[in-house]
């Protein structure tokens, strides 16, 4: 097997991103501690598959499990009508107040 | 839908009712966002629908082409280039690679993504690849070294192989993904269903292969008796060679039982655990300011290397003297 898989290196991660995982700023603090939910906010595609959260948090590492099948779904470039618009659709639509939608969505 | 999941998360935190305001940091939201609009490819070609839509209104005929794979070497080039999506006019025909994303202006369900697709990934973990990095794809190839030029078997990387790849730490690579904490315990959990689903595909598509006829048999004698109809249709056999599947533990169960019948019952029977406090991790993940559980892959190299250290006292050094056999079991 030696040496038979070469694959490119990753490309540097942008400085912003390296702040927020090293930084010892609230900001990058509030960041970490809420990683999935900041990336949920950005992704394209939803997470199919049911999180876990029997599990209770406490002392002991924490952990993430998922249960069932797991999968990627992506939507149609608008919502249905009368629906608001998450994931990549808030890339398309009404992008003037994307940040506050964004933070909307989560809610 | 993926939007409770993080509603239940703020409420863990037992007493301390941390708003969703407080949860994003909006100066932070709007950096990110700022960010992704430089650099992010799919950002970009998201933003030039929006474009057509604010030109076209109502008019506005197209659907959106995300190409799943790539015409460039997988060993070299990993970042997506211009062309790789496509804003085609009219509705969609289904002739092309069934693995690109089609995405329509309207549409009454949500499409899955094949886990093969290129963007995979990056549409999932903006924040991890930003850039838009490429995930997995099929034919990447593999390079010829000097032991594996006499067995030419598999000639392509497989995604298991690609996922050992990423997860391993090089000096020269400077990327957040081995940092990410939390999101990299859901990647690798994501990798996880990624190449297990991948398998049960392959298992699927191949069942010609193994040998299913006679399971058929069976199946029309039960069938013409009887009038339970929840066994018709058509079954998948899963091989025991599928790691976890009811059919590898009952063959497990079978060859512990055999060897008991061969050897005599055990003499040991050693559970060994893993301890996150142990020095060689939290050296590890110290240098790095980050906790032991951000850490799943070290902790299981390190706990698997204990291991067969142990299996090594044991059954070659003779610690306690010569021994017969020694099995390893994993619990879970």
């Amino acid at each position: 097997m030696q040496g038979q898989i070469v694959l490119p290196m990753l490309k540097e991660s942008p400085e912003y991103m390296w702040w927020l995982f090293t930084s010892d700023h609230p900001d990058a603090k509030n960041f970490r501690a809420n990683v999935r939910p900041y990336n949920m906010l950005f992704s394209f595609t939803s997470l199919g598959g049911k999180v876990d959260r029997s599990v209770k948090k406490g002392r002991g590492p924490s952990m993430f499990a998922l249960q069932g099948e797991n999968y990627h779904l992506i939507d149609a470039l608008k919502p249905k009508p009368g629906d608001y618009a998450k994931f990549q659709q808030l890339y398309v639509m009404d992008t003037d107040n994307e940040v506050d939608n964004r933070i909307e969505v989560m809610r | 839908m993926s939007f409770v999941i993080i509603q239940n998360c703020s409420k863990g935190n037992n007493g301390k009712t941390e708003g969703v305001k407080q949860k994003f940091k909006k100066e932070t939201v709007s950096a990110l966002l700022k960010m992704l609009d430089e650099i992010n490819p799919h950002v970009a070609n998201f933003r030039i629908a929006r474009d057509r839509f604010n030109i076209e209104k109502e008019d506005a005929n197209f659907h959106m082409r995300i190409i799943s794979n790539r015409d460039t070497d997988g060993r070299v080039y990993n970042l997506p280039s211009v062309g790789e999506v496509a804003l085609i006019p009219g509705d969609f025909d289904d002739n092309l690679d069934k693995r690109d994303i089609v995405l329509q202006i309207k549409s009454e369900k949500l499409r899955r993504i094949h886990e093969c697709h290129v963007s995979y990934l990056s549409l999932q973990y903006p924040l991890l690849f930003p850039k838009g990095e490429d995930g997995y794809r099929l034919g990447i190839k593999k390079t010829e070294t000097n032991t594996s030029k006499r067995k030419k078997k598999q000639k392509d990387v497989s995604m298991r192989q690609w996922f050992d790849y990423r997860l391993q730490e090089r000096k020269d690579e400077k990327h957040i993904l081995l940092r990410s904490k939390r999101l990299l315990q859901q990647f690798i959990v994501d990798a996880f269903t990624m190449i297990e689903s991948n398998r049960l595909r392959f298992i699927k598509k191949n069942q010609t292969k193994l040998r299913s006829t006679n399971k058929q048999a069976v199946q029309d004698a039960s069938d013409a008796g009887d009038n339970d109809l929840s066994n018709k249709g058509k079954s998948v056999i899963i091989p025991p060679s599928f790691t976890g599947g009811p059919a590898y533990m009952q063959q497990n169960y079978l060859d512990a039982m055999g060897t008991c019948k061969h050897f005599g019952f055990p003499d040991l029977f050693i559970t060994f655990t893993c301890n996150s406090k142990w020095p060689k991790i939290t050296r590890f993940v110290k240098e790095r300011k980050l906790n032991a559980e951000d850490k799943p892959d070290i902790i299981c190299r390190i706990y698997k290397m204990k291991l067969e250290n142990l299996m090594d006292d044991l059954t070659k050094n003779h610690i306690f003297g010569k021994t017969k056999l020694g099995t390893t079991l994993f619990q879970i």
